[in-house]
C-alpha cells in the first residue's frame, strides 16, 4: 500500500507563513497591476452609470 | 558548489493540489459573453505563491458589483457543468449585515480550503466562489459529491471557519438543481 503524503496547514500555521514584505515587493506570476488597473476601471464604469441614472431619475 | 546563503535557497511550503484563482468581470457592455468575463487569473501550489497573489489583489470590499473571485483545484472550471462538479453542489452562505466581516471571513475561508482543513482525507471540495452582489455578498463551498454524511461535516466545519454558532445559515444546493429558481436546498446548518 502507498501511503501518499497529504499536506495539510491550519489556518495559524498559514497566517505564521504570511510573508513580511510589503505586497509590491513579491514576486507575481501574473501581472497583477494590470489585473487592479481592470478592476478599478469596471469600478469606475459603474460609478459614473450611477451617477447618471440618478440625474435622470432624480433619485434621494 | 556550496550553497553561499540562506537567501539563495528559499523554502516554499508546497500545498497539497495546484489551484487557479479565476475572475467573473462584471458586464460593461452588451457585447460581452460570459466566456470573456471568466477568466482565469493566475496559479498557485505553495503557501507562498498564494500569499504574493493574495496580497497584490482586491480584497472582497474593493470588487465592484457583480464581480466573483472563485478559487478552484487543478484545472476544474468553477462552472457546474465541469465533470468534476457535475455530480456535486455548493454550501451557501449569504453575508446579510455582515459586510464589515467579509474580507477577513473570505480570507479564512480561503486558508481552511487551501490548507485542506475543512475537510479529512480525501477532499471533497473542488473550489470556493465570492459573489459581490447588491442583495448581499455570498461564498460558496463547491463539493465534488451530494452525499450527506461528509458533507454536514463540511458544512459544520465551515461553520466554525465563518464563525457562525447559530442554525440556519448555510445552505446546500446540488448543482442538478441550478437552474431551477425555485430550488430548495437539500441540507440546511
Ligand atoms: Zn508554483
Ligand atoms: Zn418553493
Amino acid at each position: 500500500m502507498v501511503t501518499v503524503l497529504r499536506r495539510s496547514y491550519t489556518i495559524d500555521e498559514l497566517f505564521q507563513l504570511k510573508p513580511a514584505a510589503a505586497p509590491a515587493e513579491l514576486a507575481v506570476n501574473f501581472d497583477a497591476v494590470e489585473f487592479c488597473a481592470l478592476v478599478a476601471k469596471v469600478k469606475e464604469i459603474q460609478a459614473a452609470r450611477e451617477e447618471e441614472y440618478m440625474a435622470h431619475n432624480g433619485g434621494r | 558548489t556550496v550553497l553561499s546563503g540562506e537567501a539563495d535557497f528559499e523554502v516554499k511550503h508546497p500545498l497539497n493540489t495546484k489551484w487557479t484563482l479565476w475572475y467573473t468581470k462584471p458586464p460593461v457592455d452588451k457585447s460581452e459573453s460570459w466566456s470573456d468575463l471568466l477568466r482565469p487569473v493566475t496559479t498557485f501550489d505553495t503557501v507562498e505563491e498564494f500569499w504574493a497573489i493574495f496580497q497584490n489583489i482586491p480584497e472582497p470590499h474593493e470588487l465592484p458589483l457583480k464581480s466573483d473571485y472563485h478559487v478552484f483545484r487543478n484545472d476544474i472550471r468553477p462552472e457546474w457543468e465541469d465533470e468534476a462538479n457535475s455530480k456535486g453542489g455548493k454550501w451557501s452562505f449569504q453575508l446579510k449585515g455582515r459586510g464589515a466581516d467579509m474580507d477577513e471571513l473570505w480570507l479564512r475561508t480561503l486558508l481552511a480550503v487551501i490548507g485542506e482543513t475543512i475537510d479529512e482525507e480525501e477532499s471533497e471540495i473542488n473550489g470556493v466562489v465570492l459573489s459581490v452582489r447588491k442583495g448581499g455578498n455570498k461564498f460558496a463551498l463547491w463539493t465534488k459529491s451530494e452525499s450527506k454524511e461528509p458533507l454536514t461535516k463540511i458544512g459544520a466545519k465551515f461553520k466554525q471557519v465563518l464563525k457562525i454558532e447559530e442554525e440556519g445559515f448555510l445552505e446546500f444546493y446540488p448543482h442538478s438543481t441550478a437552474n431551477d429558481r425555485h430550488a430548495h436546498p437539500s441540507i440546511i446548518l
